[in-house]
């Protein structure tokens, strides 16, 4: 790649982004020797970029994104090649928001390409909902879908599935002032295809296909089964009013859900019951419909879009086999005491270390020393004039 | 179409009050702009903010139209008759049926913005955080609290209030500091894991102070203490949640210190109930107070049974309408006039 240009990749969720992201984040040195430039000092750089341009409070780590967008702007500036912006949660900015990003980029001086990977809805639906789930969300799948369906889109599920999973409308906001082979598609392969094709069309959209990268990442996003969410669910009942945010996202999102539910692959997957896959399909073909004329680079096809074929069997998640509930509960468990062990030994380790820091401590305390000077700081506290030379010591020395 | 609509958005930005529906059926137009027309939310409270004081252009209302909403919600929200009906996106919307909290989410998010760009001038001034301002808190204990080794004074002077009316001083001070929930989901998160605010915990404030022998602890009248009107918390509330996003820690302190704390000191109005459903944990916790106060055989010069004497006449949350009327106040007049 020549010349300088801006690609930014705005969603959709639950397209592999983390992946991607992660991919590009731990690559950085090596882009940068192809003249490819990805901003960003902390894995989660562009997310808080994102909260800053769309004025996003996000359960107060919002107060980390104070100039985020600027900064990743002001490095984009300075580079002479290609810059990667990427955040999927950019999908829902509004028209002012776009405008704002656009503009602080130079566009239309500079040229701006804008990414949004996609993948049918039949997939999305469940995957957010279990998204909301993991982010201590306890409302029920058929709530869920009731509050997806209301075309009022007052609430704020509603509003917020619609903004980030809407194509046509994330598009018309995205893509309005660009020209349309300025605007990549990426989608999603459908279930049971090659693992890495999904990397290769990403690769094909960035221009990424001809570099040697180190595609192995540590982060993952893996998905829960039926039973899995629902015990998450039931647990957030359970401990939204009393466990703070700073202890949720470890325990519950990472170790229970991220780390041990999700090893949990035999059970049943979440999916849509027929009435909403018909529903769901319904708008995967219009949407197919409105944007195959647009003249976007598709990398994929868009076909996939369009759900495959309605699926054999549904299984409910809000009326899930308390069988399998209590399976799934009872590795949480087993989870959690063995992190409550961990945890036991880690707070012995370091009681071992502060009575040896106090034994040092008093060992240093009884040098004569320093009993010497204890003494006559003690006969100087006695008297006045004593205390006053104390005191000028002391400012003397900084103390 | 949307020519009618950049006739409006021209009627607004001279001052105009005319409402979407009567403007409408006058039949105005005007060329359309190079960017898309404002969402209907933006215009009607443009509109709103114009009926302050109408026919006299406000800068402000410049600034309504061209921001986007913040936070979570419905973005560009079509205004019907102006834009057509896509098979996507929102529903266009006529300005009569925009919910009223959208109107706020905008109004605050203008708000936001403008007092974060005051911090560099506020720096420049030299202003400092370092006073308390605001309403004064009832709970606030008077003498050295916490205890300080070599304090002369000896004596902790702890007012005694009714609990709900603690509660409401302690969630006005945090909504001042920043982000904090709403009073009806901040009081069900203290009555379901059944826990008071560290500083409303009275008897462990007055145990700590006691425990030096030369130290004592009176328990006093909180005295009359102005209330502070619960819509112009609700308003704070949510513009320093915004803040969060566009000023750090010593801005936001520089901007409640010298802008936001003294305006919320001049509001007076009612305060905010408990909800009827946590009533029994405020009361039940309030009674249990007063006993270990009362065990603890402290100087009492005040009832204590005022502790579970709640107010159930009060309204238990702000009123939509009246938080909208301060916000199109403030946008209208600014932060300085009370």
């Amino acid at each position: 790649m020549t010349g300088k240009r801006v690609v930014l990749h705005v969603g959709t969720p639950k397209t592999g982004t983390s992946y991607l992201q992660d991919v590009l984040f731990n690559n950085r040195e090596r882009l940068r020797s192809h003249d490819i430039d990805y901003p960003a000092d902390r894995f989660d750089a562009h997310f808080l970029a994102a909260l800053d341009l769309m004025r996003l409070p996000w359960g107060g780590l919002e107060t980390e994104a104070v100039g985020a967008w600027d900064e990743v702007v002001e490095r984009t500036k300075r580079w002479h090649g290609t810059t990667i912006i990427s955040h999927e949660i950019l999908a829902t900015a509004s028209r002012a928001h776009v405008q704002r990003a656009l503009s602080s980029l130079g566009h239309p001086g500079t040229e701006v390409h804008v990414v949004l990977s996609v993948r049918d809805l039949a997939r999305q639906i469940p995957a957010e909902w279990q998204e909301n789930v993991k982010h201590r969300r306890a409302i029920s799948f058929a709530d869920f879908i009731d509050e997806l369906k209301d075309p009022d889109r007052t609430g704020k599920i509603a509003s917020w599935f619609w903004g980030v999973q809407e194509l046509p409308a994330i598009l018309d906001r995205w893509a309005d002032q660009l020209p349309p082979e300025h605007v990549h598609l990426v989608t999603v392969p459908p279930p049971g295809s090659d693992k890495s094709l999904l990397w290769r069309r990403y690769a094909q959209a960035f221009g990424l296909a001809d570099l040697d990268l180190d595609l192995h990442v540590e982060r993952v996003n893996p998905s829960l089964g039926v039973p899995e969410t629902a015990l998450v669910r039931r647990i957030n009942e359970a401990v939204n009013a009393e466990l703070a945010p700073a202890h949720y996202r470890p325990l519950v999102r990472e170790l229970l859900a991220h780390q041990t539910l999700s090893k949990r692959t035999s059970t049943p997957r979440l999916g849509l019951p027929p009435d909403v896959w018909e529903w769901a399909h319904g708008i995967s073909e219009q949407w197919v419909a409105m944007l195959a004329g647009k003249g976007y680079d598709v990398v994929g096809d868009l076909a996939e879009l369009v759900p495959a074929q309605p699926p054999e069997a549904f299984t409910d998640p809000d009326s899930p086999k308390e069988r399998q509930v209590n399976r799934a509960a009872v590795d949480a468990i087993k989870a959690l005491l063995l992190e409550n062990a961990r945890m036991r030994e880690h707070e012995a380790e370091l009681h071992g270390r502060i009575a040896d820091l106090e034994g040092a401590l008093e060992r240093s305390y009884l040098r004569p020393t320093y009993r010497a000077r204890e003494k006559a700081v003690r006969k100087l506290q006695n008297s006045g004039g004593g205390r006053t030379a104390l005191k000028a010591y002391r400012k003397i020395r900084g103390r | 179409m949307s020519g009618a609509g950049w006739a409006w958005v021209e009627h607004l930005e001279g001052g105009g009050t005319t409402r979407w529906s009567e403007f409408r059926a006058s039949g105005a137009t005007a060329p359309e702009r190079d960017r898309v027309l404002p969402g209907v939310a933006q215009m009607e409270l443009a509109r709103r903010v114009n009926l302050l004081s109408p026919g006299r252009p406000h800068p402000v209302v410049g600034r309504i139209l061209a921001t986007g909403a913040p936070g979570r919600g419905p973005q560009d929200i079509p205004l019907a008759g102006a834009v057509a009906r896509t098979e996507y996106g929102p529903r266009p919307m006529f300005p009569r049926a925009v919910p009223l909290e959208e109107l706020v989410r905008v109004g605050t998010g203008v708000l936001a913005e403008e007092l974060a760009a005051r911090v560099p001038l506020l720096r420049a001034q030299g202003a400092t955080a370092s006073h308390r301002s605001g309403p004064p808190g009832l709970s606030t204990p008077r003498g050295p609290y916490p205890p300080k080794r070599w304090w002369p004074r000896r004596t902790l002077r702890l007012p005694v209030a009714p609990l709900d009316a603690l509660l409401y001083d302690e969630w006005v001070a945090r909504a001042q500091r920043g982000r904090v929930r709403p009073w009806p989901s901040w009081m069900k998160l203290l009555a379901e894991s059944d826990r008071l605010p560290d500083t409303l915990d009275l008897p462990t404030i007055a145990r700590r102070w006691d425990q030096a022998w030369w130290h004592r602890v009176e328990l006093v009248p909180s005295g009359e203490v102005a209330r502070v009107d619960a819509n112009a918390v609700a308003v704070v509330r949510r513009v320093n949640t915004l803040l969060g996003l566009l000023a750090d820690e010593e801005g936001r302190q520089l901007l409640t210190a010298t802008v936001v704390g003294p305006w919320l000191g001049g509001q007076d109005g009612p305060r905010l109930a408990v909800p009827e459903q946590h009533r029994w944990w405020v009361r039940a916790r309030a009674t249990r107070m007063a006993e270990q106060l009362a065990d603890a055989g402290y100087r009492v010069r005040e009832d204590l049974t005022v502790l579970p004497a709640l107010d159930e006449s009060s309204p238990t949350a702000a009123s939509m309408e009246a938080v909208l009327d301060v916000t199109i106040k403030i946008l209208r007049d600014g932060w300085e006039k009370r």
